[in-house]
Formats: C-alpha cells, structure tokens, sequence
C-alpha cells in the first residue's frame, strides 16, 4: 500500500526516529512503513492519523491494491 | 514498557537472535542427519500417555496463546508482524519437510531416519523461521 508518511513527516522536519517516538513504535517500523514494506495495523493506523491530525485516507492509498 | 522489554521488543534484539538460531539450527541439522536415531519403545500405558500427551498439547496452546498477547502488548506492530508472519512460514516449511524428507530424500538416499524426532523438528522450525524473518526483513510483511 502506498503512504505518504516520507512527505508528512518531512513537512513537519522530522526524523524517523522523532515520528517513530510520537507513534510508540521502533524507528525500523516507520522506515518499513515508509518504503512500503510493511502495512501498518488498523491501530497504527489511526495513531499515524490523529498525530497528523488528517484521515487516513490521505495518508495511505490502496488504490495500487 | 520498562527499557528491558524495549530492549528485548525490539528488530535489532531479533536480527541477533534469529541470525545466531539459524547457525546453531543448521549445525544441529548437519550433525543430526549423519546420526542414527533408534525409535524409543512404545510408553507402557499407552492410553494414558495419549491423554496426558493430549492434555499437555492443550495446555502449552493455551500458555502460548497467553504469552502471544504478551508478544502483541510489547512488540510494535511492524515486530509482531515480522514475527507471526515468519512463524506461519515456519510451520507450513515443517510440514512440507517432514513430508519431503520422508517421501523423497529418505528413499532416495537411501535411509530410514524416524520422522519427526525432535532433533530434526526444532532445527527445521528455528531455521525455516530465521529465514522467514529475514525474507519479510528485506521483501517486507506486504502482500
């Protein structure tokens, strides 16, 4: 699934390690995220959502299936 | 979470452990299968022996069902992922082994290995496991 965690967290000037610790979770985690690599859980999700204060259909795009 | 199941919870802590298993499961296996493994004699209460064999199988699943939540409250979404997943990988790739090494690899080589000994199992499963983990390490949990 494609995200655009790499563009939001840039706007906001932060490092994987700075959002990784925002989300509660580990720094390999928002970077597997980040590279498509890996889908974050519903609850991530959400998490990711609320901290970017935008819903998460703007942040992640299934459209690629 | 305390910074020991941090530590512990952690993809860096489980590159170690896995790396290091997948050594030691394949030496295990390379050593294992230039050994002779005589079948032990049948237990002498044989119906008892099944019900506590039974009994045992339903309270290390449950146990493990428990320890599974934990697994889930402290590892992060993306390690519990890498884990379960490998896990799955882990069990389908015994199956297929057990089932490959008795039906082709046993009769082609010309052996008589009893199947499914615990020296054989542990090591498939650790190593098919180790692998798993680091095919979704670098390929990613994705479908």
């Amino acid at each position: 699934m494609k995200n655009r965690l790499k563009v939001l967290r840039a706007e906001r000037d932060w490092s994987q390690a700075d959002l990784a610790e925002r989300l509660k979770v580990s720094r390999q985690a928002v970077n597997a995220i980040e590279t498509g690599k890996h889908d974050p859980s519903l609850a991530l999700a959400f998490r990711i959502s609320r901290l970017f204060e935008i819903p998460a259909e703007e942040v992640f795009d299934d459209e690629a299936g | 979470m305390t910074s020991f199941t941090k530590a512990i919870y952690s993809t860096r802590y489980f590159d170690w452990v896995f790396a290091l298993g997948a050594v030691l499961c394949l030496m295990v296996l390379l050593f294992s299968a230039s050994r002779e493994f005589p079948l032990p004699p049948l237990p002498s209460q044989p119906v008892l022996y099944g019900l506590i064999l039974c009994a045992t199988v339903f309270a290390i699943a449950l146990l493990s069902c428990l320890t599974s939540r934990l697994d889930h409250r402290y590892a992060d979404d993306y390690l519990f992922q890498l884990l379960a997943q490998s896990a799955m990988i882990a069990v389908v790739a015994i199956i297929l082994v057990s089932v490959a090494k008795d039906l082709v690899l046993l009769p082609l080589f010309g052996g008589s290995q009893a199947p499914l000994m615990t020296v054989t199992v542990i090591p498939v499963v650790g190593l098919s496991w180790a692998i798993g983990y680091f095919f979704l390490r670098l390929r990613g949990t994705g479908a």
